[in-house]
């Protein structure tokens, strides 16, 4: 609850500002701080930043068409890490530039991005951390995903994963814990707010299950609010067709795993033209259109 | 497919949930289809974080997170669309869905 606690104080200080919010980018930014503080017990706080322009989020937001390439291309890491941040940032498309922000991210030791935390400041230097004092993981507020990657008994006598495989679990639970629920919850907000009578129905049924403002609900009674739960399933039902998979290189139209939005999944056959083009996705990206399928 | 290869098949869940056979009229949005007398089969076949134990791992959080942040912001705010930034079009971009917002008083 604090977290969310957190996003609906900073969407509220915009009020007092008269001006309007960004609830993608909020979304988003709450996903990366929930997802940072239960799988990593660190924390980026993204949803202090004013109007939620973090680095971390942009940066996701953009650089999505060339993560795959970013993962398994270790040439392309190796080249990253010698260009200076500035260069990155200063050239190249807006993509690029966000590739350079993430990359900074998750494994610049010395970027300039907004993470307002102590040491380790990146996914990398964490796992380098943990790694070099496996002990420090007794440091950690809770169990966290280190925790059951680097036990010999989960896994089963085989050797314990590289660091480059744990940085790469560590990119992929961030990215699927972030990115997937920001879409769910912005595509619940839209339906909801182009649906008078449900936003309604919605208001009431929380405004009953939580009378009092300052005395906020636990979970578990949000959890059984059938009108609540009601438009969240239909917004996991509606985001379904926003997600593309094709716009990280699938040409074979064969079996691909693509991290593209909320889902990994087989990309099907003959799929390949032009109408799976990330960009023609992207600026129809809500929009109903279930002949793009066929 | 050579030898040895490792191959992830799933099939995707967009044949599902887009399928007018599982779900009536599957481009819209409506709610109420979750709380009828199908709402259970209609749960069924919800396929979003798959079904079994291959299923996502976050399903639970997801939908954590989602009950949290919407009960909280619809709870605390009025809420409407700024239409000087996004109107009434049903097209949207995701990158930016502005929004208003007033505080409630109770």
């Amino acid at each position: 609850m604090i977290w969310s606690g957190v996003v609906v104080q900073t969407f509220g200080s915009c009020d007092t500002k008269g001006k309007s919010s960004d609830l993608v980018l909020g979304f988003h930014s709450f996903g990366v701080d929930i997802i940072m503080a239960f799988c990593y017990a660190k924390n980026f706080d993204a949803t202090k930043v004013p109007d939620f322009q973090s680095d971390i989020v942009l940066a996701a937001e953009v650089s999505m068409p060339i993560v795959t390439l970013r993962k398994y291309s270790g040439t392309l890491v190796k080249v990253m890490r010698y260009i200076p941040m500035w260069f990155g940032k200063k050239f190249g498309s807006p993509v690029t530039r966000a590739v350079f922000l993430l990359h900074a991210v998750s494994i610049r030791p010395k970027a300039r991005v907004a993470i307002d935390t102590s040491p380790p400041k990146t996914l990398m230097d964490q796992i380098d951390e943990i790694l070099r004092n496996p002990a420090s993981l007794q440091n950690a507020s809770h169990k966290i995903i280190y925790h059951s990657l680097l036990d010999p008994d989960a896994n089963k006598g085989r050797p314990l994963p590289s660091r480059l495989s744990l940085w790469h679990e560590a990119q992929t639970l961030f990215g699927a814990g972030s990115d997937t629920t920001a879409i769910g919850a912005t595509t619940i907000s839209y339906h909801v707010l182009h649906n008078p009578e449900v936003q309604q129905r919605l208001v009431n049924e929380l405004r009953t299950a939580w009378p009092v403002l300052e005395e906020v609900p636990r979970y578990e009674v949000l959890e059984k609010l059938p009108y609540l739960a009601s438009p969240s399933n239909g917004g996991w039902f509606s985001s379904s067709p926003e997600r593309p998979f094709a716009d990280c290189g699938c040409q074979r139209g064969a079996s691909h795993v693509s991290r593209r939005r909320s889902a990994t999944a087989c990309c099907p056959p003959g799929r390949s033209d032009d109408r799976w083009n990330f960009r023609s996705w992207r600026s129809k990206s809500l929009v109903m259109w279930p002949s793009r399928f066929r | 497919m050579l030898t040895g290869s490792q191959t992830v098949v799933s099939q995707w869940f967009l044949c599902v949930l887009r399928s007018p056979a599982v779900y009536p009229d599957p481009d819209a949005f409506i709610p109420d289809r979750w709380l009828g007398e199908d709402a259970k089969a209609n749960e069924a076949s919800l396929v979003t974080f798959s079904k079994g134990p291959r299923s996502c791992m976050g399903t639970n959080l997801a939908y954590c997170n989602l009950y949290l942040v919407i009960a909280g912001i619809f709870r605390r705010f009025d809420v409407t669309l700024d239409a000087k930034r996004f109107g009434l079009s049903l097209v949207l971009d995701t990158s930016s869905l502005k929004v208003l917002y007033v505080g409630r008083e109770i």
